[in-house]
């Protein structure tokens, strides 16, 4: 049945997504609920509200303030909140399944939050009905629309013009041509000099034994400096100069396709792997002939399985995720999908989130874990 | 801006009539910090509504609601080893709109009522925020899902908008647990303790108390490993309420079963413990023999105070104890108490007024306030009490008090000194 989850339990929602993207940018964040979604995302989704801070809050929401719409109570709140901190970088509102019932006009809300507080005012409107994944994805262009069109750097256009060739995905685009390029009207340093942004680097997408330091230096290791974006507002307001993006989760493709038409800064899509993990842990004999499929984020699931395919043509890989699809890698929708394709799909091998396991009944190959945080919610010990 | 607190004394002073509007969650965006997240949601760590709705035995949960709802159950299930009691039915946004998820109920409880290897005998279905404001009319789609099923199908409802309500969350699903009920010939033996989702510990005196006055069927559904053993609950001639959020459960069952009930408070200062059993007993019509148990706690807080005279404490709301009585014990018992951490509701006064009067300094901070996001770690305490309290003063010796099997009368409070000395001799050793 469409909807109903009998072995696996619900995923990271959208508002968790949202909110991983914008954590560590300073601003105050606002989930739009009555406590419990506030309580999911910082105590379960966001393991890095144990160790860090960051302006989270819940609207505290009551039946009548939903019944009745009182937005100008919810912002009377935040208003006092942002008499509380010091310059915030913004006020973002995050939404749940609650202003979907009742339609929330999140464009009121915006005008609302800067008429009001002279404050940048960020609206994402997540349902809780939707994956991190879209959450992010929405994150991240708000951000970018937000910032890079009104940053300093928006006029410099330095790809436009260079000539795409396909990358190592199949998908993403880089440029060859022109990748020296200075702008004339500002001087600024070659592009050679200019940081690489990494797009969906948040602890959703990554390997549980990755952090962004580490996705950092490989990205980084051909020279020059990167920045994950989600870490300053000031990497967005200068997005537009940079060299080129790195896109490792879906999540961000549509920023970096933004980034792309409308600046010229050319994406290429893969996520860097640690040397030694090309596999997923697995030896070359160990996948000599076999039939495996990898479950995980997008990205990181074609990364390995064209890894896979150069180092042992005779393996046969498939690729699916409960999250955004990209190139060859499917979509699995409902839990009853996943347990179709692993009936139906006669594999040797399945890659995947330890908890997938349960939904696996009946079938007696070997299982390889390969964490997803999103999935499972599991940090690393 | 400095974190809003008040001493006692200005507490006391403001009283019932300028209650300080700062204690109420919504009158403020909540602030979520990683001490307040074990009580500041519905699904919280400990007993929240999904696990307390498994506690009738035989069950289990189909949660139907947007995904969100359900995230923090991959986890915590997992940890609490109930996940294979749970399933969900997911929303998405035409469910909201055409309401035709609630269709779905009956066939998808007939469907997972085939997945675990022995059949479960009742499926409690848990609605949300979205079918609060839709109005969801839930009995009648249980009765449904009853109809073709066969199995008891039972309404809970996880409605985190209603927090501050007549019937919030925790109060409303204590309701939905004994709803299965029916009514049963009266054992004048039989009595039921109403509070928890698990047990008490097994050493409360109030079991072989309750005995010795002919009371020999105690029950509790923590306790309670069948459905038909948790269905003999319905003889008692008296439900026991130990926990005030089980009081609209107990109205609810004296209405339905005529089944009348008493109240009682978790206390750790002795000499209410004494007097409340001594009400108890004058109300029951019997006397209890506690004198034993009295001096037993007493001797091992003269033992205590021996060996610890002087001692700071800090207290926070994530423990087994009502904070503010705990607070007030302790003083009087000697001890100082500097801050706690705490939302205070009017039925706290009490306590402290009488905290004002031993201590008009202690602080009252309340965790959820926005403007403890500014709150500095500092301060030196010797022991915190509460698993919230111990992120206030990282180096202070800790005692978490917060366990699912519950303490309660004399043992709770030897119990509670046992557990402080073991983390102080802890903090020796090291």
């Amino acid at each position: 049945m469409k909807g109903l989850w009998k072995y696996l339990s619900p995923f990271a929602p959208d508002i968790s997504g949202a909110v991983e993207v914008l954590f560590k940018m300073n601003g105050l964040i606002v989930i739009i609920d009555a406590g419990g979604c506030t309580g999911n995302v910082c105590g379960f989704d966001e393991p890095r509200w144990k160790s860090e801070k960051s302006a989270i809050f819940s609207a505290g929401l009551r039946d009548l303030d939903a019944i009745l719409g009182r937005d100008e109570a919810m912002m009377k709140k935040i208003g006092d909140v942002l008499g509380v901190m010091e310059n915030p970088s913004f006020l973002a509102l995050v939404g749940t399944p609650v202003p979907s019932v009742i339609a929330t006009d999140y464009q009121a809300l915006r005008r609302m939050g800067e008429r009001k507080f002279g404050i940048t005012t960020l609206t994402m409107q997540t349902t809780g009905m939707e994956l991190y994944d879209k959450g992010q994805e929405r994150a991240y262009l708000e951000l970018v629309k937000t910032y890079v069109i009104n940053g300093k750097n928006g006029k410099c256009n330095p790809g436009a013009g260079g000539e795409a060739t396909e990358s190592l995905m199949g998908s993403g685009k880089i440029y060859t041509k022109d990748s020296e390029f200075m702008c004339p009207e500002t001087d600024e340093m070659p592009s050679y000099m200019r940081p690489i942004g990494i797009f969906g680097a948040t602890p959703m997408d990554l390997l549980d034994f990755d952090t962004t330091d580490t996705i950092k230096d490989r990205a980084a290791c051909c020279g020059g400096q990167a920045l994950v974006f989600g870490e300053s507002v000031r990497d967005f307001e200068e997005a537009a100069s940079f060299r080129e993006n790195l896109v490792i989760s879906p999540s961000g493709l549509a920023a970096a396709s933004y980034m792309e038409k409308k600046y010229g800064v050319p994406y290429t899509v893969r996520y860097p792997l640690p040397n030694g993990f090309e596999l997923a842990g697995l030896a070359q004999d160990e996948i000599e002939g076999k039939k495996i499929l990898i479950v995980h984020q997008a990205v990181l699931a074609e990364t390995i399985r064209s890894e896979m395919e150069r180092v042992r043509g005779s393996v046969v890989v498939d690729t699916a995720t409960f999250f955004m699809p990209f190139a060859k890698c499917r979509t699995i929708p409902e839990e009853d999908d996943f347990i179709k394709l692993v009936t139906d799909g006669n594999y040797d091998i399945i890659i995947g989130d330890p908890m997938l396991r349960r939904a696996c009944r009946g079938w007696n190959g070997r299982f390889v874990e390969l964490p997803q945080f999103s999935v499972s919610g599991v940090e690393k010990q | 801006m400095e974190p809003f607190y008040l001493t006692a004394k200005e507490f006391a002073r403001r009283g019932r009539e300028d209650f300080p509007k700062e204690e109420s969650p919504s009158h403020a965006l909540i602030y979520s910090s990683p001490a307040t997240l074990s009580y500041n949601s519905p699904g919280a760590n400990g007993y929240g509504v999904k696990r307390a709705g498994l506690a009738i035995p035989e069950s289990v949960m189909l949660l139907v609601a947007p995904g969100c709802c359900g995230r923090n159950s991959t986890i915590l299930s997992r940890v609490s080893g109930y996940s294979e009691r749970m399933f969900y039915l997911l929303m998405d946004e035409t469910d909201l709109v055409t309401g035709r998820h609630l269709k779905k109920i009956p066939q998808a409880v007939e469907e997972i009522l085939d997945v675990p290897e022995v059949r479960p005998k009742v499926v409690v279905i848990c609605i949300t925020c979205v079918d609060a404001l839709l109005g969801t009319d839930l009995v009648r789609v249980c009765k449904k899902a009853e109809e073709r099923t066969g199995v008891h199908v039972v309404p809970s409802y996880m409605y985190a908008l209603m927090s501050e309500g007549t019937k919030p969350p925790m109060t409303a699903i204590r309701q939905s647990v004994y709803s299965l009920l029916r009514p049963l010939r009266k054992n004048p033996h039989a009595v039921n303790l109403l509070g928890q989702f698990a047990p008490y510990d097994d050493d409360t005196e109030i079991y072989e108390m309750f005995r010795k006055v002919g009371l020999t069927k105690i029950r509790e559904i923590g306790r309670m490993k069948t459905l038909e053993e948790y269905m003999e609950m319905g003889e008692a001639n008296f439900n026991l309420v130990l926990n005030p959020e089980s009081r609209y459960a107990a109205d609810d069952l004296m209405q339905r079963l005529g089944m009348p009930y008493i109240e009682m408070n978790r206390f750790y200062d002795i000499q209410k413990i004494q007097r409340q059993y001594a009400l108890l007993g004058g109300a029951l019509g019997v006397k209890f023999d506690d004198a034993a148990y009295y001096e037993e706690a007493s001797r091992a807080l003269e033992a205590f105070k021996e060996r610890h005279p002087k001692l700071t404490f800090a207290i926070g709301q994530t423990v087994n104890a009502n904070p503010f009585e705990l607070a007030a014990a302790l003083l009087s018992y000697g001890y100082a108490v500097d801050r706690v951490f705490a939302n205070a509701t009017p039925a706290d006064l009490p306590f402290i007024t009488k905290i004002a009067e031993m201590s008009p300094d202690t602080r009252f901070y309340t965790s959820i306030s926005p403007t403890m996001m500014n709150y500095k770690l500092e301060g030196e305490v010797d022991i915190t009490i509460g698993k919230d309290a111990a992120w206030y003063y990282p180096e202070a010796v800790s005692v978490p008090f917060f366990s699912d099997v519950q303490p309660f009368g004399y043992k709770g409070l030897m119990r509670l000194l046992a557990e402080t000395e073991a983390a102080l001799s802890g903090k020796t050793e090291v």
